[in-house]
Protein backbone atom coordinates (compact mmCIF):
# COMPACT_ATOMS: atom_id res chain seq x y z
CA UNK A 1 0.00 0.00 0.00
CA UNK A 2 1.39 3.44 -0.93
CA UNK A 3 1.61 6.33 1.52
CA UNK A 4 -0.96 8.23 -0.56
CA UNK A 5 -3.40 5.30 -0.36
CA UNK A 6 -2.88 5.00 3.40
CA UNK A 7 -3.41 8.76 3.89
CA UNK A 8 -6.60 8.67 1.79
CA UNK A 9 -7.91 5.71 3.79
CA UNK A 10 -7.28 7.54 7.07
CA UNK A 11 -9.18 10.60 5.82
CA UNK A 12 -12.17 8.40 4.98
CA UNK A 13 -12.02 6.62 8.32
CA UNK A 14 -11.79 9.89 10.24
CA UNK A 15 -14.80 11.44 8.51
CA UNK A 16 -17.00 8.33 8.48
CA UNK A 17 -16.13 7.08 11.96
CA UNK A 18 -17.36 10.32 13.52
CA UNK A 19 -20.38 10.79 11.31
CA UNK A 20 -21.62 7.34 10.31
CA UNK A 21 -25.28 7.63 11.39
CA UNK A 22 -25.60 10.77 9.20
CA UNK A 23 -25.60 8.44 6.18
CA UNK A 24 -28.67 6.51 7.36
CA UNK A 25 -30.86 9.54 6.58
CA UNK A 26 -28.67 11.62 4.20
CA UNK A 27 -30.94 12.50 1.25
CA UNK A 28 -28.49 11.83 -1.63
CA UNK A 29 -27.60 8.42 -0.15
CA UNK A 30 -30.99 7.29 1.19
CA UNK A 31 -33.46 8.85 -1.24
CA UNK A 32 -31.91 9.94 -4.56
CA UNK A 33 -33.20 8.52 -7.84
CA UNK A 34 -29.99 6.59 -8.41
CA UNK A 35 -30.84 4.26 -5.51
CA UNK A 36 -33.83 2.68 -7.23
CA UNK A 37 -32.13 3.12 -10.63
CA UNK A 38 -29.22 0.93 -9.48
CA UNK A 39 -31.57 -1.99 -8.85
CA UNK A 40 -33.62 -1.35 -12.01
CA UNK A 41 -30.51 -1.45 -14.19
CA UNK A 42 -28.70 -4.31 -12.49
CA UNK A 43 -31.78 -6.51 -11.94
CA UNK A 44 -30.01 -9.17 -9.86
CA UNK A 45 -31.71 -12.55 -10.04
CA UNK A 46 -30.93 -14.42 -6.83
CA UNK A 47 -27.29 -15.30 -6.12
CA UNK A 48 -24.76 -13.42 -4.01
CA UNK A 49 -24.55 -9.64 -4.32
CA UNK A 50 -21.62 -7.51 -3.12
CA UNK A 51 -22.10 -3.80 -2.39
CA UNK A 52 -18.73 -2.04 -2.18
CA UNK A 53 -18.22 0.96 0.15
CA UNK A 54 -21.79 0.47 1.30
CA UNK A 55 -21.99 3.32 3.82
CA UNK A 56 -25.28 2.85 5.66
CA UNK A 57 -26.14 -0.01 3.28
CA UNK A 58 -28.88 1.67 1.23
CA UNK A 59 -27.84 0.11 -2.10
CA UNK A 60 -27.20 -3.32 -0.58
CA UNK A 61 -30.63 -3.32 1.05
CA UNK A 62 -32.25 -2.19 -2.20
CA UNK A 63 -30.77 -5.30 -3.85
CA UNK A 64 -31.44 -7.67 -0.91
CA UNK A 65 -35.02 -8.76 -1.84
CA UNK A 66 -33.78 -9.84 -5.30
CA UNK A 67 -30.80 -11.86 -4.06
CA UNK A 68 -30.16 -14.99 -2.02
CA UNK A 69 -27.92 -12.88 0.19
CA UNK A 70 -26.00 -9.63 0.06
CA UNK A 71 -22.63 -8.47 1.37
CA UNK A 72 -22.63 -4.83 2.45
CA UNK A 73 -18.91 -4.01 2.69
CA UNK A 74 -17.07 -0.98 3.96
CA UNK A 75 -13.58 -0.15 5.19
CA UNK A 76 -14.87 1.45 8.39
CA UNK A 77 -16.10 -0.78 11.20
CA UNK A 78 -18.11 2.03 12.82
CA UNK A 79 -19.83 2.68 9.48
CA UNK A 80 -20.82 -1.01 9.40
CA UNK A 81 -22.46 -0.59 12.80
CA UNK A 82 -24.71 2.04 11.16
CA UNK A 83 -25.21 -0.36 8.24
CA UNK A 84 -26.37 -3.03 10.69
CA UNK A 85 -28.69 -0.60 12.47
CA UNK A 86 -30.19 0.54 9.13
CA UNK A 87 -30.67 -3.10 8.04
CA UNK A 88 -32.43 -3.98 11.31
CA UNK A 89 -34.77 -0.99 10.91
CA UNK A 90 -35.61 -2.15 7.37
CA UNK A 91 -36.09 -5.76 8.47
CA UNK A 92 -33.33 -7.12 6.19
CA UNK A 93 -32.34 -10.66 7.22
CA UNK A 94 -30.11 -11.82 4.33
CA UNK A 95 -27.08 -9.53 4.78
CA UNK A 96 -23.57 -10.57 5.91
CA UNK A 97 -21.40 -7.57 6.78
CA UNK A 98 -17.76 -7.41 5.69
CA UNK A 99 -15.05 -4.91 6.57
CA UNK A 100 -12.84 -4.63 3.51
CA UNK A 101 -11.58 -1.91 1.22
CA UNK A 102 -12.37 -1.49 -2.44
CA UNK A 103 -8.79 -1.78 -3.65
CA UNK A 104 -8.16 -5.09 -1.79
CA UNK A 105 -11.49 -6.92 -1.68
CA UNK A 106 -11.32 -9.88 0.72
CA UNK A 107 -13.28 -12.30 -1.48
CA UNK A 108 -12.14 -15.13 -3.74
CA UNK A 109 -11.99 -14.81 -7.51
CA UNK A 110 -15.35 -15.40 -9.27
CA UNK A 111 -17.26 -15.61 -5.97
CA UNK A 112 -20.25 -13.25 -6.43
CA UNK A 113 -23.02 -12.92 -9.02
CA UNK A 114 -23.38 -9.15 -9.01
CA UNK A 115 -21.67 -6.06 -7.62
CA UNK A 116 -22.77 -2.49 -6.96
CA UNK A 117 -20.96 0.63 -5.90
CA UNK A 118 -22.83 3.88 -5.48
CA UNK A 119 -21.76 7.43 -4.51
CA UNK A 120 -18.45 6.16 -3.12
CA UNK A 121 -15.62 5.80 -5.67
CA UNK A 122 -14.76 9.51 -5.35
CA UNK A 123 -13.32 8.54 -1.94
CA UNK A 124 -11.13 5.75 -3.33
CA UNK A 125 -7.38 6.21 -3.58
CA UNK A 126 -7.20 4.16 -6.79
CA UNK A 127 -10.44 3.82 -8.77
CA UNK A 128 -8.79 1.78 -11.54
CA UNK A 129 -7.59 -0.79 -9.00
CA UNK A 130 -11.03 -0.92 -7.33
CA UNK A 131 -12.74 -1.56 -10.69
CA UNK A 132 -10.23 -4.35 -11.33
CA UNK A 133 -11.01 -5.88 -7.92
CA UNK A 134 -14.78 -5.70 -8.48
CA UNK A 135 -14.26 -7.45 -11.83
CA UNK A 136 -12.04 -10.10 -10.22
CA UNK A 137 -14.63 -11.19 -7.65
CA UNK A 138 -17.46 -11.36 -10.22
CA UNK A 139 -18.35 -14.75 -11.70
CA UNK A 140 -18.06 -14.94 -15.50
CA UNK A 141 -21.17 -13.29 -16.91
CA UNK A 142 -21.72 -11.42 -13.63
CA UNK A 143 -22.72 -7.77 -13.76
CA UNK A 144 -21.59 -4.63 -12.01
CA UNK A 145 -23.46 -1.36 -11.61
CA UNK A 146 -21.27 1.66 -10.88
CA UNK A 147 -22.84 4.99 -9.91
CA UNK A 148 -20.93 8.04 -8.80
CA UNK A 149 -20.80 11.78 -9.22
CA UNK A 150 -18.83 12.64 -12.34
CA UNK A 151 -16.65 15.64 -13.19
CA UNK A 152 -16.69 17.78 -16.33
CA UNK A 153 -14.39 16.54 -19.10
CA UNK A 154 -12.29 19.73 -19.34
CA UNK A 155 -9.32 19.41 -16.89
CA UNK A 156 -9.51 22.96 -15.39
CA UNK A 157 -13.25 22.61 -14.76
CA UNK A 158 -12.77 19.11 -13.36
CA UNK A 159 -10.15 20.45 -10.97
CA UNK A 160 -12.42 23.31 -9.86
CA UNK A 161 -15.29 20.90 -9.28
CA UNK A 162 -13.10 18.45 -7.33
CA UNK A 163 -11.63 21.26 -5.19
CA UNK A 164 -15.19 22.37 -4.36
CA UNK A 165 -16.14 18.84 -3.29
CA UNK A 166 -12.95 18.39 -1.26
CA UNK A 167 -13.54 21.64 0.61
CA UNK A 168 -16.87 20.28 1.84
CA UNK A 169 -15.58 16.75 2.48
CA UNK A 170 -11.83 16.28 3.10
CA UNK A 171 -12.19 12.56 2.32
CA UNK A 172 -13.22 13.39 -1.27
CA UNK A 173 -10.35 12.25 -3.47
CA UNK A 174 -11.43 12.70 -7.10
CA UNK A 175 -14.39 12.44 -9.43
CA UNK A 176 -13.56 11.48 -13.01
CA UNK A 177 -15.43 12.20 -16.21
CA UNK A 178 -17.63 9.50 -17.73
CA UNK A 179 -15.25 8.80 -20.67
CA UNK A 180 -12.33 8.35 -18.23
CA UNK A 181 -14.40 5.88 -16.17
CA UNK A 182 -15.45 3.94 -19.25
CA UNK A 183 -11.79 3.60 -20.23
CA UNK A 184 -11.00 2.22 -16.75
CA UNK A 185 -13.68 -0.47 -17.16
CA UNK A 186 -12.23 -1.41 -20.53
CA UNK A 187 -8.72 -1.52 -19.03
CA UNK A 188 -10.08 -3.97 -16.42
CA UNK A 189 -11.41 -6.24 -19.17
CA UNK A 190 -15.06 -5.52 -18.39
CA UNK A 191 -17.63 -5.13 -21.14
CA UNK A 192 -19.69 -1.94 -20.97
CA UNK A 193 -23.38 -2.75 -21.45
CA UNK A 194 -24.91 0.64 -20.80
CA UNK A 195 -24.16 4.16 -19.59
CA UNK A 196 -26.31 7.12 -18.66
CA UNK A 197 -26.12 10.31 -16.65
CA UNK A 198 -28.57 11.57 -14.06
CA UNK A 199 -28.89 15.15 -12.85
CA UNK A 200 -29.41 15.40 -9.08
CA UNK A 201 -30.82 18.54 -7.39
CA UNK A 202 -28.85 19.45 -4.29
CA UNK A 203 -30.09 21.65 -1.43
CA UNK A 204 -26.97 23.61 -0.47
CA UNK A 205 -27.90 24.10 3.21
CA UNK A 206 -28.64 20.41 3.64
CA UNK A 207 -25.46 19.45 1.75
CA UNK A 208 -23.23 21.56 4.02
CA UNK A 209 -24.91 20.43 7.25
CA UNK A 210 -21.78 18.59 8.38
CA UNK A 211 -20.16 18.91 11.82
CA UNK A 212 -16.60 19.45 10.59
CA UNK A 213 -17.24 22.46 8.32
CA UNK A 214 -15.93 25.86 9.44
CA UNK A 215 -17.34 29.29 8.55
CA UNK A 216 -14.39 29.81 6.15
CA UNK A 217 -15.21 26.50 4.43
CA UNK A 218 -18.85 27.54 4.04
CA UNK A 219 -17.84 30.95 2.67
CA UNK A 220 -15.52 29.26 0.15
CA UNK A 221 -18.27 26.90 -1.01
CA UNK A 222 -20.80 29.73 -1.37
CA UNK A 223 -18.23 31.84 -3.28
CA UNK A 224 -17.58 29.00 -5.74
CA UNK A 225 -21.28 28.77 -6.57
CA UNK A 226 -21.74 32.56 -6.63
CA UNK A 227 -18.93 33.11 -9.14
CA UNK A 228 -18.88 30.01 -11.36
CA UNK A 229 -16.99 29.77 -14.65
CA UNK A 230 -19.29 29.41 -17.68
CA UNK A 231 -18.61 25.66 -17.86
CA UNK A 232 -19.31 25.15 -14.14
CA UNK A 233 -22.49 27.24 -14.44
CA UNK A 234 -23.64 24.87 -17.17
CA UNK A 235 -22.53 21.76 -15.26
CA UNK A 236 -23.82 22.62 -11.78
CA UNK A 237 -26.54 25.18 -12.53
CA UNK A 238 -26.26 27.05 -9.19
CA UNK A 239 -29.50 28.93 -8.54
CA UNK A 240 -31.81 30.38 -5.93
CA UNK A 241 -35.32 29.03 -5.56
CA UNK A 242 -37.60 30.75 -3.07
CA UNK A 243 -34.60 32.23 -1.28
CA UNK A 244 -32.73 28.92 -1.01
CA UNK A 245 -29.53 27.97 -2.82
CA UNK A 246 -29.55 24.87 -5.01
CA UNK A 247 -27.10 23.31 -7.46
CA UNK A 248 -26.87 20.09 -9.44
CA UNK A 249 -24.57 17.10 -9.22
CA UNK A 250 -24.35 14.80 -12.22
CA UNK A 251 -24.19 11.08 -11.53
CA UNK A 252 -22.65 8.74 -14.09
CA UNK A 253 -24.20 5.28 -14.30
CA UNK A 254 -22.27 2.39 -15.82
CA UNK A 255 -23.48 -1.18 -16.22
CA UNK A 256 -20.71 -3.64 -17.10
CA UNK A 257 -20.29 -7.39 -17.42
CA UNK A 258 -17.43 -9.76 -16.82
CA UNK A 259 -16.92 -11.86 -19.97
CA UNK B 1 -18.25 -14.83 18.14
CA UNK B 2 -19.72 -16.36 15.01
CA UNK B 3 -19.06 -16.03 11.33
CA UNK B 4 -21.54 -17.02 8.69
CA UNK B 5 -20.46 -20.27 7.03
CA UNK B 6 -21.52 -19.19 3.54
CA UNK B 7 -19.51 -16.00 3.85
CA UNK B 8 -16.50 -17.90 5.16
CA UNK B 9 -16.61 -20.13 2.05
CA UNK B 10 -15.95 -17.18 -0.26
CA UNK B 11 -13.74 -15.03 1.97
CA UNK B 12 -10.10 -14.61 0.94
CA UNK B 13 -7.05 -12.89 2.33
CA UNK B 14 -6.92 -9.41 0.75
CA UNK B 15 -3.17 -9.87 0.17
CA UNK B 16 -2.80 -13.46 -1.07
CA UNK B 17 -6.43 -13.88 -2.27
CA UNK B 18 -6.21 -17.40 -0.77
CA UNK B 19 -8.85 -19.10 1.45
CA UNK B 20 -8.66 -18.51 5.19
CA UNK B 21 -8.60 -20.82 8.17
CA UNK B 22 -10.90 -20.12 11.13
CA UNK B 23 -9.11 -20.18 14.50
CA UNK B 24 -10.24 -22.78 17.06
CA UNK B 25 -11.97 -20.16 19.20
CA UNK B 26 -13.73 -18.72 16.12
CA UNK B 27 -12.36 -15.21 16.75
CA UNK B 28 -9.72 -14.98 14.01
CA UNK B 29 -9.16 -15.78 10.34
CA UNK B 30 -5.70 -17.00 9.46
CA UNK B 31 -3.85 -16.83 6.14
CA UNK B 32 -0.82 -19.12 6.20
CA UNK B 33 0.25 -17.82 2.80
CA UNK B 34 0.55 -14.12 3.69
CA UNK B 35 1.23 -14.96 7.37
CA UNK B 36 -1.47 -12.54 8.47
CA UNK B 37 -4.33 -12.97 10.98
CA UNK B 38 -7.60 -11.03 10.81
CA UNK B 39 -9.96 -10.39 13.73
CA UNK B 40 -13.68 -11.12 13.74
CA UNK B 41 -15.36 -8.37 15.74
CA UNK B 42 -19.10 -8.31 16.52
CA UNK B 43 -19.50 -11.07 13.88
CA UNK B 44 -17.84 -8.86 11.22
CA UNK B 45 -14.59 -10.08 9.62
CA UNK B 46 -12.16 -7.13 9.73
CA UNK B 47 -10.24 -7.85 6.54
CA UNK B 48 -8.06 -4.74 6.54
CA UNK B 49 -4.38 -5.30 5.84
CA UNK B 50 -3.30 -2.45 8.11
CA UNK B 51 -5.28 -3.98 11.00
CA UNK B 52 -4.05 -7.55 10.48
CA UNK B 53 -1.82 -9.22 13.06
CA UNK B 54 1.44 -10.88 11.92
CA UNK B 55 1.01 -14.65 12.26
CA UNK B 56 4.06 -15.16 14.52
CA UNK B 57 2.92 -12.39 16.86
CA UNK B 58 -0.59 -13.85 17.02
CA UNK B 59 0.75 -17.37 17.69
CA UNK B 60 2.79 -16.04 20.62
CA UNK B 61 -0.28 -14.29 22.04
CA UNK B 62 -2.17 -17.58 21.80
CA UNK B 63 0.63 -19.47 23.56
CA UNK B 64 1.48 -21.31 20.36
CA UNK B 65 4.80 -19.63 19.52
Amino acid sequence: MTDDAARQREKVRKIYSGDSDYYITSTPHAKSGSLTRAAEILKPERGIHLDVATGAGHTAYQMAPMCDWVIPSDLTKSMLESTRKNGAEKGVTNARLLCTDAEHIALRDCSVDSVSVRIAPHHFSDVQKAIGEMGRVLKPGGRLVYIDNIAPEEPPEAKGYNDFEALRDPSHNRCDSLPVLVEMFENAGLEILYTETMRKRMDFEEWVNRPHLSKDDLDGLRRFLAEPSPAIRLWMNPREEEGKLYFDEIEGVILARRG
Amino acid sequence: MTIDKELLEILACPVSKKPLELSEDGNFLICKDSKLVYRIQDDIPIMMVDEAIPLDEWEKSQGKG
